[in-house]
């Protein structure tokens, strides 16, 4: 049996990687989750997408190698390096529960959406 | 339309009135979400979490319960507890052919789901798509 013993939160946040080549906007970020662009929840990944703008940082800014390897896996630090090899753009961010609804579901949600223009890992929920 | 329904503070249950052939593919199709897509895996579990172990009210009603309550108004009130005026609008559902349906929050145990259908702006979209 393991004890807590320091302090206990509700609240959680999770980290994620996005890894592009070239930079798209919110329109294409809309058809390449599948949302159709007249669909009323449209908001619902917009917002994933204002998200993860405003929180992304430089992955080298935060994360060495190891770091990487503890907090996501060693396959996520290959595809890291593989795409730093390939010159693409590697950022890591961290969404948070304790802003709203929406920014909560994509926290607590691990998911992981890859398609030819970007690879986002959110599988990372740590509560 | 989804009326949310609880017997304390929190939301526990809800009852959801649909269209006699409603079904998840139509709900997709009206959400307008692309098949095999990140959003038809998320607005896939939505529906899940609101119709899985849903009640049909009227089928609960005549099978079980009709002799004993006579009207489905006074089973309403006295087997759920619910005010006159939900009452009042799930009869004006059920007078226009709709099912209504009777849920448990969280009764998919995806809590994430659960917590955003609720949330205003959500519930509030997904009535519209819902009348």
């Amino acid at each position: 049996m393991k004890i807590k013993t320091d302090f206990i939160t509700n609240s959680s946040s999770t980290s994620f990687i996005l890894i592009y080549g070239t930079e798209f906007g919110l329109d294409e970020f809309l058809e390449l989750v599948g949302m159709k662009k007249e669909s009323d929840f449209s908001f619902l990944f917009a917002r994933l997408y204002q998200d993860l703008w405003e929180k992304k940082e430089p992955v080298r800014e935060t994360y060495d190698d190891t770091m990487i390897k503890e907090r996501f896996s060693k396959k996520v630090l290959n595809r890291i390096l593989e795409a730093e090899e390939e010159g693409k753009k590697v950022f890591a961010g961290t969404l948070s529960s304790e802003n709203d609804e929406i920014e909560s579901f994509f926290c607590t949600d691990s998911f992981i959406i890859e398609n030819d223009t970007f690879y986002l890992n959110a599988i990372n929920c740590i509560w | 339309m989804i009326y949310p329904y609880s017997t304390g503070g929190n939301i526990e249950y809800y009852f959801l009135t649909v269209g006699k052939y409603f079904n998840r593919r139509k709900f997709l199709k009206k959400v307008k979400v692309k098949k095999g897509f990140h959003t038809e895996k998320v607005f896939g579990r939505i529906y899940d979490e609101l119709m899985s172990e849903t009640i049909d009210i009227q089928r609960e009603y005549r099978k079980y319960y009709a002799e004993e309550y006579g009207d489905i108004g006074k089973f309403l009130y006295q087997k759920f507890n619910v005010s006159r005026s939900l009452i009042d609008s799930l009869i004006k559902e059920i007078n226009k052919g709709r099912r209504v349906l009777f849920g448990t929050k969280y009764s998919s145990k995806d809590y994430g789901i659960a917590q955003l259908i609720f949330s205003e702006t959500m519930l509030e979209r997904l009535n519209m798509l819902l009348l």
